[in-house]
């Protein structure tokens, strides 16, 4: 059952938290109170008391909107609807208020239509209060629930259109931009070339050197300006513009099979049984209505997770979970008119019936609860998974942008600031210039600007590790584990990885020996997952000092590692970090 | 004349041979190498007594881990930083880390090579001139700012926000809007004048480093 969501269970302090905040009292919950409000009223009195539909339906009006009305007034006063603490006790008192007027409202109509009997003042003041509290709290609980899973779902709405838009667009954007740069690099270069060109047939040599001197500003400031600009505020736009054109593509499913255990909540049962029982026992079977109750209360607690606890195994499409949480509901009320029955307290039938379908509501309820928190779980699942890709696309955006930069710096202050520099040194000692001066700079010049068109800088994996190996000889021991062939075909069809990867490396090395005072150094570079590559650089090293300020180190580390950490074990100091993987 | 070997480390070819050049037709013996493995190797064949050494070397190790590799196996060997970086803060390192007896020469300031030659000649002779130590000239650009706000400042050019900055840096935004106000003030960059101030700053860190972020 690999596939199947398990449902989290129920908490009592998170279904309290909810009942008792603000969610009790907003419109929705409050509207969705006129179901059991209606259904108790027409339910319970038609059958008992006689009077028509019609004037029971009025007499369900009136008490639907008292109760309403109490409630908006405490709304308005000290509950309000918008974001506070959840405040029990001034919720019960509400509750109280407010049920309590109902069932005066209910009792005086009543009266005064002849269908209820004055004796009956009690009963309809306690049991509104338990009716408010009962219903109230339920339908709190799942509004709640439902919110929790709306807002779940549109926080991951937004981080797959993220991935989506990471995913496609913005890497082909930064592609663009690249290409942008360089050929804006290039048509920097170009007037300098003919300028250069021109000072030389001149023969003017200072005014060559100058030009030459001039040069690098005039190619790095709208580099500079470019680079400045760019960046994070375009990623933004982007996914700004696909977060709102995608915004409603995804939609809450419902799961294709749930364990049916998971989908009962006894404790929400026991709790209707506590709101509706008392009322009709006491009317009923008043001398011993505190023992009817209790046996009522232990048959509902012991058959509801009897229920559960038989089912545990059982994954079922939801409408038949449905159906199987609805059997106790619909057993307990005839186990208990049987039980008391047999111990001669006789109640009417008409008031299990009643019993019964609170049950059933109140399963229903929780069933729907309970399938809004297993979307939940799911969508809680998936959440998790889009962000962990996010994390790796993030991480292989930031080694993207570090390594175009890195490129297009090494042609750019490498091959085309060399050819300049040499360039100017080769015409200072010339008080009068050659005319073969002139093709052997623009050749130089040329052949630099050539290395723009995006030639293989990278140098090979093994290669640099042997370099880093070769510099730090007879002063540490530098150890390289042998790298797997499928590894380094990883990296070499990865370039921005490999040169990440590296990065890391040479720095770890680096500040091991410089730092840690390293005699002996370990690196491994391994796979352990497709989308990223391990690297291991540990050392015999001093470990560094907790809290010490963030370097460069770890600010290159940031950049181009998905994740990093420093561990120091027994005599060693072990650096691990993760470099994602293009794919 | 007494023969002195130099070994030239240096990743562009042009500007290698050219330094090359210039310091055999001043009386040197050249050895040349293009990254700091192969400078590692050359040194152990010919033991030279300076090295004139590039800071950015390509993909491996860079100048200052060939320097100080260098400095813990033969600490008379004489060190001449070529360079285009306008001290060692832009490669992270401090200053008062490098050792003591160096050159250290920015390659936009050399036109003449007869400077390389006078700077090797000092450290030969431990007789080092401040003009020779570029990294330490008051007019070198963003002299004016400490590590720290250097480090900001390259964070800055990349694009990032104050509220990045400070996560990046275990620190508070507040804290980050000082030391970006105090690096406009010290570059005297008006954040009131037409323009981004963000851009200008991140501009002039580009200018002064001669190179693109994020590279060491």
């Amino acid at each position: 059952m690999a596939n199947l969501t398990p449902t989290p269970k129920a908490k009592t302090s998170e279904a309290i938290s909810s009942a008792a905040g603000p969610i009790t009292f907003r419109n929705r919950t409050l509207a969705l109170f006129a179901i059991p409000s209606f259904a108790v009223v027409l339910l319970s009195n038609l059958s008992r008391l006689g009077g028509s539909l019609i004037q029971w339906f009025l007499i369900g009006c009136i008490a639907y909107a008292v109760t309403i009305a109490v409630l908006l007034v405490f709304r308005a006063t000290i509950l309000p609807a918008t974001e506070r603490a959840p405040k029990p006790w001034l919720t019960i008192i509400a509750f109280l208020v407010a049920g309590s007027i109902r069932g005066l409202a209910v009792w005086l109509v009543g009266l005064n239509w002849g269908i209820i009997p004055e004796s009956d003042l009690l009963f309809r003041v306690s049991s509104g209060f338990l009716l408010v509290m009962g219903g109230m709290s339920t339908l709190a609980i799942y509004e709640a629930s439902r919110i929790k899973q709306d807002d779940q779902l549109s926080a991951l709405n937004m981080q797959r259109t993220r991935l989506d838009e990471l995913r496609g667009g913005i890497r082909e954007r930064i592609r663009i931009s690249q290409q942008e740069l360089l050929a804006k690099v290039r048509a920097i270069l170009e007037p300098i070339v003919a300028q250069l060109r021109s000072d030389l047939q001149s023969s003017d040599s200072q005014s060559a050197v100058n030009t030459i001197q001039n040069a690098v500003d005039q190619l790095i400031r709208p580099l500079s300006r470019e680079m400045g600009s760019s960046g994070s505020d375009f990623e933004q736009t982007v996914v700004a513009d696909a977060r709102a054109v995608s915004a409603s593509k995804l939609k809450s499913t419902w799961p294709k099979r749930v364990q049916a255990s998971s989908m009962m909540v006894p404790a929400l049962s026991v709790f209707a049984t506590l709101t509706t029982a008392p009322g009709p026992l006491s009317l009923y079977v008043a001398s011993s209505a505190f023992f009817a109750f209790v046996m009522v209360m232990l048959l509902v607690t012991i058959t509801f997770e009897f229920f559960r606890a038989v089912t545990t195994r059982l994954w079922l499409p939801v409408w038949l979970a449905l159906l199987v949480a609805l059997v106790p509901a619909l057993l307990v009320p005839l186990m208990c008119k049987a039980l008391l029955d047999g111990l001669g307290w006789i109640t009417p039938a008409a008031s299990w019936l009643q019993f019964g379908l609170v049950l059933s509501l109140t399963v229903g309820l929780s069933f729907l609860m309970q399938v809004v928190r297993t979307q939940r779980a799911s969508h809680e699942l998936q959440l998790k998974a889009v962000i962990r890709d996010l994390s790796l696309l993030n991480s292989q955006l930031r080694q993207e942008v570090w390594f175009n930069r890195r490129r297009t710096a090494a042609v750019l202050h490498g091959p085309v600031q060399a050819a300049l520099y040499s360039s100017a040194m080769r015409i200072k000692p010339n008080s009068t210039l050659q005319p073969e001066m002139v093709s052997l700079i623009e050749s130089d010049i040329a052949t630099a600007l050539a290395k723009l068109d995006g030639s293989n800088l990278v140098e090979p994996f093994q290669e640099v590790l042997q370099q880093i190996k070769d510099v730090w000889e007879g002063i540490a021991e530098v150890s390289i584990e042998r790298v797997s062939p499928e590894v380094q075909q990883v990296l070499d069809t990865n370039p921005t990885a490999a040169s990440c990867a590296l990065e890391i490396i040479r720095e770890a090395v680096s500040n091991a020996i410089k730092h840690g005072d390293a005699s002996r150094i370990h690196i491994a570079v391994e796979q352990s997952s497709s989308a990223f590559i391990d690297v291991k650089v540990s050392n015999d090293g001093r470990a560094l000092v907790a809290g010490s300020p963030k370097g460069y180190g770890s600010e290159i580390l940031d950049e181009v590692a998905l994740a990093w950490s420093i561990n120091y074990g027994a005599n060693r100091v072990v650096l691990t970090a993760l470099v994602a993987i293009q794919k | 004349m007494i023969d002195r070997h130099v070994v030239v480390v240096e990743d562009e070819s042009r500007l290698r041979d050219l330094i090359a050049k210039s310091l055999e037709a001043a009386g040197f013996t050249v050895s040349t190498a293009a990254n700091a493995a192969d400078a590692k190797r050359a040194c152990a064949a010919v033991d030279p007594d300076a090295v004139v050494v590039d800071i950015e070397l390509g993909s491996g190790p860079n100048g200052f881990d060939f320097a100080d590799a260098l400095s813990r196996t033969s600490p008379d060997i004489g060190i001449v930083f070529l360079t285009n970086l306008p001290d060692a803060r832009w490669a992270g390192r401090e200053t008062k880390s490098l050792p003591n007896n160096i050159a250290y020469l920015r390659k936009s300031q050399l036109v003449d090579a007869n400077d390389l030659v006078e700077a090797l000649e000092a450290v030969l002779h431990e007789s080092i001139l401040p003009e020779q130590r570029h990294d330490l000239d008051g007019n070198r650009p963003l002299a004016k700012l400490s590590r720290k706000q250097i480090s900001v400042l390259q964070q800055l050019a990349l694009g990032y926000s104050n509220a990045q900055i400070a996560e990046k840096r275990g620190t508070t935004i507040r804290a980050v809007e000082g030391i970006v106000s105090r690096i406009f003030q010290a570059l005297g960059i008006d954040v009131q004048a037409e323009g981004n101030a963000r851009v200008e700053a991140a501009g002039r860190y580009l200018q002064a480093s001669g190179k693109a972020i994020s590279e060491d």
